[in-house]
């Protein structure tokens, strides 16, 4: 039961988590230049009569501080409020809308930097000597990747000089698909769409490959430092002097490296959704990320806050579940 | 003394490092007896546990056999294929080493540890069946059945080491090599260990080569003394006689530097450094730290002389009368 202890514990640590970025988003947003209501007109002239008319409407003459209690307590109660730019959009009905595009993308994007990572990783822990080196190689380069230049590049060769992939999109817009949960892959399959499900794997590639690549260099290095160290380790010593099977005793430091590469994958997460944000952008993907974007363009301020409060639960959730799963992997951490 | 079961000649391990290459063993030759306990004592670095491990066909780049043969049965270990090591590594040489806990995989419990080599060497033909001898295995080692569903961070260190036997033991070994098997343990612990060996040499008719860093220890509980110094074994014998009266003057200083619980005399070290391994003295190997030291140990390899009794030393002052 102190695992259920553990969890209660860690969610109300949610929460100051979240008060902070809050606090910091909401100062950020007021200190940029501009408001949201000049940012929603443009540069047309406007009366300062109307401009004070509007500005009033959406509580943005009340002191900071009113402010910043009232749109906590929304946070409190649940509620993220409504678009300051948008009028009569509620934040929260955006987030979900936007959000299955993004976990899309971050779920792809993760499974291709863990599968390369594991290859790359693994190769140069068991062949060692040049290949080692490459792998390593590899891992540094990915590593330090900027993930729009490696966009555009793919972009370039694959969209551009061959024309066998797009450019952008999450799927081809002649191709009808109705959305059930938002997941594209998983709509197209339960409304049995095949051409929207391969248009939409087709849209998928570059994007989650992009991702992918960048994040698999922190994999690459520690699969590789960790696999190998657990298969020079005294136990594995201990498997081969009992007669057993090189591949057997692969598995058991396989299982044994993981411990570390699980921490690995829970504080990639936060990346992940940072690496999203650029990723939509370059591939002009509708998730979250570009919902971001777009609204700190509009100085939305409500829009703003709520995305990031959403963000910094969705990755508080994330890490709790990973030190979770590191009590199944491993019999020693009990919480 | 029973017949030859391990012949170990001319045996040369290297470590080819960046630094020099290191000559962890130089031309041993040891004869191990069906049913004996024989043990290999020396100073760390003097290449013991490299001997040891040799035997199971166990040295990692960057060491290699350069030279020399291990015979077990007939086959040389020193150059066999890993299928070949496979079927003798556990199943007909088990070992156990120092630090027991390290030598578990921290992630699954002991029982399955041991099962799983069990079915590997097929002598269970059920993952239940190999679990039993498991059982049966911790049992004969004075570890209660049950433990066998513990992973070993719950176990004590001398518990862990009677898991590790007992891992060895199942598969039901002719030789044990046993890798300073106690050094981490506290006395007691380390007395009943010794207790548990001798009493599965008798019921298993296992023989057991091991290896420690404590005279005193070796003596005590095994029939024959080898003694290694920088890569070389300088004397063997019976461990009476080598404790008694050490023929080489290496032995004799180890003997002496023994602490005594009840007399009080002061402790005995040995002058000097072990030898730096990549350049090894000319001659005799002891000769910068010998008291004795000849004009020609400087330059010439000692011969090998024998030793009432059988066993031998290897020095040009073994058998004469010298005073100490």
């Amino acid at each position: 039961m102190s695992l259920l202890r553990y969890v209660a514990v860690r969610s109300a640590l949610i929460i100051p988590t979240v008060l902070v970025l809050y606090t910091v988003v909401f100062i950020v947003m007021r200190v940029l230049p501009g408001d949201p209501v000049r940012a929603a007109l443009g540069v047309h002239y406007i009366p300062p009569e109307e401009l004070e008319e509007i500005r009033s409407r959406l509580g943005l003459d009340e002191p900071l501080y009113i402010q910043y209690f009232e749109y906590l307590a929304g946070i409190l109660r649940g509620d993220l409020g409504e678009s300051l730019v948008f009028e009569g959009r509620s934040v929260w009905s955006d987030i979900i809308d936007r959000f299955p595009a993004t976990l899309e993308l971050a779920l792809a994007g993760s499974l291709v930097s863990i599968a390369i990572g594991f290859i790359t990783g693994g190769l140069a822990a068991l062949k060692g000597g040049i290949v080692d080196r490459l792998m390593r190689v590899y891992g540094i380069i990915a590593y330090t990747l900027f993930i729009p230049w490696l966009g555009l590049m793919l972009q370039y060769i694959f969209s551009i000089r061959l024309g066998l992939l797009p450019s952008g999109g999450r799927i081809d817009p002649r191709v009808g698909l109705e959305e059930v949960t938002g997941f594209y892959l998983v709509d197209s399959i339960i409304t049995g769409n095949p051409h929207a499900f391969v248009s939409t794997l087709e849209h998928l590639i570059l994007p989650s490959l992009t991702l992918g690549i960048v994040l698999s260099g922190a994999y690459t290095r520690i699969v590789r430092v960790h696999l190998s160290e657990a298969l020079r380790s005294e136990f594995s010593i201990a498997y081969r002097a009992r007669g057993l099977r090189e591949s057997a005793v692969f598995i058991h430091a396989l299982r044994n490296s993981l411990v570390p590469i699980v921490t690995l994958m829970g504080l990639q997460f936060a990346l992940l959704l940072g690496g999203a944000i650029l990723t939509e952008t370059t591939f002009s993907w509708p998730g979250l990320g570009s919902f971001l974007v777009e609204r700190v363009m509009y100085r939305d301020y409500t829009a703003v806050q709520g995305a990031v409060v959403f963000f910094a639960v969705i990755v508080s959730v994330v890490s709790m579940v990973v030190d979770v799963i590191y009590a199944i992997i491993d019999p020693r951490i009990r919480y | 003394m029973g017949e030859v079961l391990l012949s170990i000649r001319n045996l040369k391990i290297y470590y080819y490092t960046l630094s020099g290459i290191v000559r962890a063993v130089d031309g041993v030759d040891l004869d191990v007896y069906s049913g004996e306990w024989i043990t290999i004592v020396g100073e760390s670095g003097s290449g013991k546990s490299t001997l040891a491990m040799s035997v199971l066909g166990l040295i990692l780049p960057p060491g290699r056999v350069v030279e020399g043969s291990i015979l077990f049965d007939g086959v040389d270990i020193a150059k066999a294929g890993i299928e070949e090591l496979r079927r003798i590594r556990g199943r007909r040489i088990g070992v156990i080493f120092q630090d027991p806990g390290a030598y578990l995989d921290p992630l699954r419990t002991v029982g399955s540890q041991i099962a799983e080599a069990v079915i590997e060497h097929r002598l269970a033909s059920s993952w239940d069946e190999a679990w039993v001898k498991a059982e049966e295995a911790l049992e004969l080692v004075g570890v209660p059945a049950s433990r066998a569903r513990s992973y070993p961070h719950q176990l004590s260190g001398g518990q862990k080491q009677r898991v590790a036997i007992a891992a060895a033991i199942a598969l039901e070994p002719e030789l044990l090599v046993a890798d300073e098997p106690t050094t981490a343990l506290d006395v007691i612990v380390q007395a009943k260990i010794m207790e548990l060996l001798e009493d599965l040499r008798r019921k298993k008719g296992l023989t057991i080569l091991m290896v420690t860093h404590d005279i005193a220890l070796a003596s005590e509980v095994s029939d024959r003394v080898a003694v290694m110094y920088a890569g070389r074994i300088v004397e063997v014998g019976g461990s009476r006689r080598i404790v008694e009266s050490p023929s080489h003057p290496y032995t004799r200083m180890l003997v002496e530097s023994v602490p005594d619980v009840w007399v009080k005399k002061p402790v005995r070290s040995i002058p000097g450094d072990p030898p730096d391994l990549r350049r090894p003295p000319r001659g005799c190997r002891f000769h910068p730290r010998c008291p004795l030291a000849l004009e020609e140990c400087r330059s010439k390899q000692p011969p090998r002389v024998p030793m009432p009794g059988g066993g031998w030393a290897e020095c040009f002052l073994a058998g004469m009368e010298y005073g100490g």
